[in-house]
């Protein structure tokens, strides 16, 4: 079920009501709900993989309970790599079998020898690398003593399946989520209004923004080989805001469901886009994996204690795997090596965490320095996801350099099209109700605050008939594939 | 929570509002379906020739020019499906229709319905494709019907006035699109249809039998209609399938004793009748009614 469908316009209203008229009867009650919807919420796509959350949902739980019980360390480990292996082994048989055939043919080619083993018919069960990364949080902190396993098994089943955030995101940790689902929650005015109005701006994000700029990057990366490189150049940047749009939206509405429910997610992008160097991208950026990784992996290896060596192979560790989670494809582990490349610099420079606060806090404009600074790291992360959207790498560096030819300062032929220029200016608002936004949870989070209540409603009717007049040709979200 | 709810259904009352009269303004616009729809509604209609099929037919037949009450319900992408649906579902209102000109092209056999234009179907005839159920176009014809964009332009217009169903869209010729290419490219198409659709075949030959077994039984003719092509495209059909189809048509026409009024094999016919390789204009639809009409009357007098 899409957020932006009408079968979930239908579906939420439904269960909110469900959810806060029969909450009287109590916390397993609105818990038991929120298990009932969830499944249905993710069954609307394949109701076959429900199997695979259950699965990975029972092993979890039961590691969780055993682990608990268990006073050798050994064996506590070993339940550990239990949970470990039954996650990433299901993850890796959905998502990446047919990349490790494929490679494991191409390499046997490349040494004179030919093999035959056919690439599996696996179809990618949506959310899937969301999902088991937040069971996978939750054995690993019982692990380590910072969690009380649950023996509350629906509240467990409500925290793995929670709907909001199921197929794409934010990736909880258990210490945040689970604890939610142990108290009654009770509905809070305020907090339900934010969530409307956050819910709202996500739409605006994913229909507006990132709808249009998908079916202009679309048509600039198939046809990258025939246009000329002021064309490529827009078609990247186009990418750019459809990602952002496509991804920060579906978490805004993710996390705005959430709020409908009682619950407080994680905030998920912090304006990336207007972040002064590449370390800071990473702190705004997908906030709640970059953060699974820091303590999951880059912490565990040493993350920037020790040798400049080891240092340098955290930093590409943590980059490479990220880039590897995205997907199946050499050209997520080029992106996340060239992120490693933009980051290091900084990380050997110890100037890792110079811009930990909001960029111009307190003023309405940047000074030229930050502007500057602004639009380099905003290059560098156009550049970087030629690579994300490219088919492959060879498309890739045909792109970028076409992008990088003298007709790099020719009239893009694209600019003639009336939706090109409705998407333009569509983009150039949106970055500028995010930079007066900047500081709150989201754009309009803090913004309409102050102003009156009609102007504030003139303010919301304008983006629905902005969402309805300017949506786009409706897309899947993009991290439904990961 | 009753006050979020509350102030939930506040806010969007009056957006509820401007829509529900915006679906009704586009509910109740007339358009060449909605004409159709009413004429052959009417009891004791005054039609006794109706013309069935797709935009060939749809384009290239003027019932202006027939001697008989002529009513042309052909539209674009309309497959056999609907053309016999429709057909059959007004059939105790036509007491007075002679002939049905069935639209026999190289793909008809082989196409089974254009999905984005199924809900027009379903609003105006009331007949959905092998009886799919509910369709999104039942809640909000101008969501998922129309789409905003085309609603929004509907506002905005006079209804398009048809003249006995027909509206021949087209009166210029495309010279830029009467190319050997295009004519490939356009066949290729059909032919990619054919591919996919072929176990549709003969779902479509037993459904024409049976209309036609109904059609005689209230003493109406079929007659099945083949209108030119340019040479380009005549000359890019695939001989094989262009040989099934024919030996398909005979078959019926030898089963139940009927008429092929089959013009594709006209040649050396000029650029200006045609729009596009397959399509013929104003002109070329006037001049080949004409003839219809013609071999029309022979057949009433035989």
């Amino acid at each position: 079920m899409l957020f932006n469908s009408l079968d979930f316009a239908l579906f939420l209203p439904l269960v909110f009501t469900l959810y806060w008229t029969l909450s009287r009867f109590g916390t397993r009650f609105q818990n038991s709900i929120i298990v009932v919807a969830s499944y249905v919420f993710y069954g609307w796509w394949d109701w076959r993989f429900l199997t695979l959350i259950l699965f990975s949902t029972v092993v979890d739980y039961s590691v969780g309970i055993l682990m608990s019980k268990e006073t050798k360390e050994s064996r506590r480990k070993g339940l550990l790599w239990l949970s470990i292996l039954v996650n990433l082994g299901l993850l890796g048989f959905f998502k990446y079998s047919n990349f490790f055939i494929e490679n494991f043919i191409s390499a046997f080619t490349v040494f004179g020898s030919s093999i035959s083993i056919s690439s599996l018919n696996i179809i990618l069960p949506v959310g899937i690398s969301f999902y088991t990364f937040q069971t996978l949080s939750y054995s690993i902190d019982i692990y380590r003593k910072k969690l009380e396993p649950t023996k509350d098994f629906v509240s467990f089943c409500a925290f793995v399946s929670f709907f909001p955030q199921l197929v794409a995101g934010p990736i909880e940790r258990a210490t945040n989520l689970l604890p939610q689902f142990y108290h009654k929650r009770t509905f809070n005015y305020e907090s339900a209004v934010n969530g409307m109005r956050q819910i709202l701006w996500g739409l605006v994000k994913k229909m507006v923004i990132a709808d249009n700029a998908a079916v202009l990057a679309n048509e600039i990366f198939n046809n990258s080989e025939s246009l000329p490189g002021s064309a490529l150049a827009l078609g990247a940047i186009f990418f750019t805001f459809q990602i952002y749009g496509d991804f920060s939206g579906y978490s805004d509405i993710a996390i705005g469901t959430a709020r409908l429910f009682g619950f407080n997610l994680m905030q998920n992008f912090a304006f990336p886009y207007f972040s002064r160097d590449i370390s800071e991208f990473w702190r705004r950026w997908h906030i709640s994996l970059s953060t699974w990784f820091r303590d999951y992996v880059y912490i565990p290896l040493g993350g920037s204690r020790g040798s400049s060596i080891q240092n340098v192979r955290n930093v590409f560790a943590i980059f490479l795997i990220s880039g590897f989670w995205h997907g199946a494809n050499w050209t997520f582990i080029f992106w996340g090596g060239l992120n490693a490349l933009y980051f290091l610099p900084l990380l050997l420079a110890k100037r890792n965490r110079i811009h930990t606060n909001h960029v111009a806090e307190g003023r309405i404009f940047a000074t030229f320095k930050e502007i500057g600074q602004i639009v380099f790291t905003f290059s560098l992360s156009v550049f970087a996801w030629i690579f994300f959207r490219a088919e492959n790498l060879t498309h890739a560096f045909d792109f970028i350099s076409g992008m990088f030819s003298p007709s790099l300062f020719s009239f893009p032929p694209i600019l003639d099209k009336n939706d090109t220029l409705i998407c333009l200016i569509s983009i150039g608002v949106f970055i500028i109700i995010e930079w007066l936004g900047r500081e709150g949870q989201f754009a309009i989070d803090n913004l309409l605050n102050k102003w009156p209540r009609v102007l504030r409603y003139a303010f919301y009717y304008a983006l629905i008939i902005g969402i309805i007049m300017l949506a786009g040709e409706e897309q899947e979200f993009i991290y439904f594939q990961f | 929570m009753r006050k979020f709810i509350l102030n939930c259904l506040l806010f969007i009352l009056p957006g509820m509002i401007l829509f529900g009269w915006f679906e009704m303004r586009v509910r109740q616009f007339k358009n060449v379906t909605s004409q159709r729809v009413e004429a052959l509604s009417e009891p004791a209609s005054p039609i006794e020739v109706l013309v069935l099929g797709n935009s060939h037919s749809g384009d290239g037949v003027d019932p202006r020019q027939f001697d008989m009450h002529t009513y042309n319900i052909a539209q674009g992408s309309q497959s056999l499906y609907f053309d016999i649906e429709i057909t059959k579902k007004y059939l105790d209102n036509l007491s007075s229709l002679k002939y049905v000109l069935i639209s026999m092209d190289y793909h008809s056999l082989y196409f089974t319905h254009s999905e984005v234009r199924d809900f027009m179907y379903s609003h105006y005839y009331g007949i959905r494709y092998k009886d799919q159920g509910f369709d999104r176009s039942d809640i909000s014809l101008s969501l998922y019907g129309y789409g905003l964009e085309t609603s929004w332009g509907m506002m905005n217009r006079e209804p398009l006035q048809a003249t006995r169903g027909w509206w021949g869209s087209h009166k210029k010729t495309l010279t830029e699109k009467l190319t050997a290419k295009k004519a490939q490219q356009r066949v290729q198409s059909f032919d990619k249809m054919i591919e996919k659709n072929k176990d549709e075949r003969l779902y479509y030959l037993n459904k024409l039998n049976d209309f036609i077994v109904e059609l005689k039984s209230r003493n109406v003719t079929p007659v099945f209609l083949t209108l030119p092509g340019h040479n380009y495209y005549v000359q890019a059909l695939d001989s094989s399938s262009a040989a099934r189809n024919a030996s398909d048509v005979e078959s019926l026409c030898k089963k139940h004793d009927l008429t092929h009024f089959n013009f594709i094999n006209d040649i050396g016919l000029p650029d200006t009748i045609f729009y596009n390789v397959d399509h013929l204009n104003r002109t070329g639809a006037v001049l080949y009614s004409q003839k219809i009409n013609e071999a029309l009357n022979a057949l009433e007098q035989h």
